[in-house]
């Protein structure tokens, strides 16, 4: 009798055991949810979500699927209303940063002077600059295919110096401004040797 | 004497600024992958054996751990200028960052251990849609240029 007494509670606490670490595993971590979210312009791009049994693709504004456990089928859970997403993610989104900036300034022909349209997006360079308080800003200078390499590469320089002096002389604390060029190795548009191309002689300013 | 004990004072010194400069080397060798833009409540990333309490403006490594607390949450930008954030009490492991678009060398491989999370992508995506994965305990996902919020329960 003694023996059944002390033997009843070591069962009790084992089955308890069991019982905690199937719901830990079953209940904590395993189950996936994934939102389809619109860009801020509106636009919705595609999102594939497999498991090992089968696999959903979502291509509308806040439509979602769900995996219960590894090993499960992919279900489709429909549209989400606004509020359901608000829901789960608000803290997550309210985290997420402005996506950076890239603005493109272009320079006239050989040498280091902007051409009037570049200069007058400096404005909005600041402005985008104040919005996101950055701290991470990248000036890359490049040229054209015009004339050698090695004089491109210290005219590309030349050039990512002359876009931060002018944020320099604009207020922009130029500690916080990497400053590279990559001469005539980066086009955006790409050419044969010694080519004119505007739109390769440029400077990228990325506000992060 | 003199000058032989002023010249065994000037190796040790020079020896140990040589090792100082060089553990701080070591310590900075990770590739730097993103930064940390804002910061809310706990946050730390498991670096090698090292926790590391978040701050704004800290770089982000390879293999980093980002883990959040209760009330917590964090947002970072990647050097291909895609965005993530995390929600209260989540964990991410990046699994493998590569942005070397000169060499066609691009991927974006991240685990979502539990939580919440949004992430818009950035040039990686736009580059190589297939190079972005994101993993969970039960799901994998791949993404086509978009913004999307994962979370794992």
């Amino acid at each position: 009798m003694k023996n059944r007494e002390t033997m009843w509670p070591g069962w009790t606490q084992a089955a308890l055991m069991a019982i905690l670490v199937v719901g830990f595993l079953g209940g904590c971590c395993s189950k996936t949810m994934v939102v389809l979210l619109p860009e801020s312009d509106g636009s919705v791009g595609k999102a594939m979500v497999k498991s090992k049994q089968s696999s959903a693709t979502l291509t509308l504004a806040n439509e979602s699927a769900r995996v219960g456990a590894p090993g499960q089928f992919v279900e489709n859970t429909g549209v989400l209303d606004v509020d359901q997403v608000q829901k789960i993610f608000s803290e997550a989104l309210e985290a997420q940063p402005v996506p950076p900036r890239v603005f493109l300034l272009y320079f006239k022909s050989g040498g280091t002077g902007l051409t009037e349209e570049s200069l007058s997006l400096m404005p909005d360079i600041l402005e985008s600059i104040r919005q996101r308080q950055s701290t991470d800003i990248s000036v890359v200078g490049h040229t054209d295919s015009v004339g050698s390499s090695r004089i491109n590469r210290q005219l590309s320089i030349k050039r990512a110096r002359v876009v931060v002096d002018v944020l320099g002389a604009s207020g922009v604390d130029v500690s916080l401004v990497e400053t590279s060029s990559h001469g005539e190795n980066n086009p955006v548009v790409p050419t044969a040797d010694n080519v004119a191309e505007p739109k390769n002689r440029r400077v990228e300013v990325v506000v992060r | 004497m003199n000058t032989s004990v002023n010249w065994v004072v000037r190796l040790i010194v020079a020896v140990a600024v040589t090792m100082t400069w060089r553990s701080a080397a070591i310590a900075e060798t990770g590739v730097e992958i993103g930064v940390i833009k804002n910061v809310k409540g706990t946050v730390t990333i498991s670096r090698d054996s090292e926790s590391i309490s978040v701050v704004t403006g800290l770089s982000l490594l390879e293999n980093d751990i980002i883990t959040t607390g209760g009330k917590s949450s964090v947002g970072v930008i990647f050097k291909d200028n895609s965005v993530l954030s995390l929600g209260p009490k989540s964990r991410i492991e990046m699994k493998d960052f590569v942005f070397e678009p000169a060499e066609k060398k691009l991927s974006f491989v991240a685990e979502v251990v539990r939580g919440t999370m949004t992430y818009l992508s950035g040039i990686i995506t736009r580059l190589n849609p297939d190079a972005v994965e994101f993993r969970t305990p039960s799901a994998t996902i791949g993404i086509r240029g978009t913004h999307i919020a994962i979370q794992v329960q």
